[in-house]
């Protein structure tokens, strides 16, 4: 499976890499980008099947993201990797479509129980 | 320190900062167990925000409050911060750029930002900012007040900085960016 990784830190791209291998889901191959607006590219040319995505960025944020994906007819399995986790956020995540909401800090437990029912 | 005792909300200001304070040490304490620091002690709480720590802050914003909370360190703190956030040696984080160590302060604002809106009464309101990184203190008009609560965790000391005013006085306009719908 190929993964989008989507956050201006790039720490934090570092994390959720290494999460992810600690995850059990070493063997995904993962691109990298710095806000909705560079993904759009990526996405176009890397075909991703799953995105995890920060919400809170320049330039393009995550929502706004997902948002354009649902406007192009895109199905690819969207999730948010991000500092918030509230109640109305979780609410406008989903109905936008996102599978999940996963919100810092997380751990390679959560990664498992998460994405395990979204990758297989 | 900068003075300032003005009400938000028909409550005192010093009352909401102590508030902000106390939740953001103690979402830092946490943060800090999840990055395997050793056990995080608070030392004291003082006014004024070191002059010599670089850090990096974030707004929070509602209707009532405009303010920043930051996190400030020593360039070898900053670097055990990052060696733990990143799960490397202290030898690898030698290598990084001051760049690759401003993000992974900035990060741990946004997560310690993201903490607070969780745990603080109210917090649902709050609006993020996009974090900054600075190498001086950032210095406010006299609406504005600031209080700083120093933590050590094994040899390194965190200072955890609030800077709050009315949503009028503009702390945090920098890097400000609605995160909630």
């Amino acid at each position: 499976m190929k993964v989008l990784v989507v956050d201006d830190s790039k720490a934090m791209r570092m994390i959720v890499k290494r999460t992810l291998r600690q995850a059990g889901f070493g063997h995904f191959e993962v691109v990298e980008a710095e806000n909705g607006q560079d993904a759009l590219s990526k996405i176009e040319a890397e075909a991703p099947q799953l995105i995890l995505s920060d919400w809170n960025m320049p330039e393009m944020s995550g929502i706004e993201l997902l948002d354009k994906l649902a406007e192009s007819g895109s199905k690819v399995k969207f999730g948010f990797v991000t500092s918030e986790g509230s109640d109305s956020m979780r609410q406008r995540a989903t109905e936008s479509g996102a599978l999940f909401l996963i919100a810092k800090p997380f751990n390679a437990d959560t990664f498992k129980e998460i994405l395990s029912p979204h990758v297989s | 320190m900068l003075q300032g005792a003005s009400s938000i909300g028909g409550r005192r200001l010093p009352t909401v900062i102590q508030e902000w304070l106390e939740v953001t040490t103690k979402a830092f304490t946490k943060l800090s167990e999840d990055f395997e620091l050793p056990e995080c002690t608070h030392i004291e709480s003082v006014g004024d925000i070191p002059r010599n720590q670089p850090g990096a802050y974030i707004s929070l914003t509602n209707e009532e409050h405009a303010g920043l909370v930051g996190v400030l360190t020593t360039d070898q703190g900053q670097k055990a911060l990052t060696a733990n956030m990143l799960g490397m040696e202290l030898e690898e984080v030698a290598e990084l750029d001051e760049g690759e160590i401003a993000d992974c302060m900035r990060e741990v604002a946004n997560i310690l930002a993201g903490m607070v809106k969780s745990l603080l009464t109210g917090g649902e309101d709050l609006k993020l900012g996009l974090p900054v990184y600075s190498l001086s203190p950032l210095q406010y008009g006299s609406s504005v007040r600031s209080e700083v609560a120093k933590v050590r965790a094994g040899e390194h000391t965190f200072a955890i900085v609030i800077i709050l005013g009315p949503t009028k006085s503009g702390v945090g306009a920098a890097g400000r960016k609605e995160s909630a719908a």
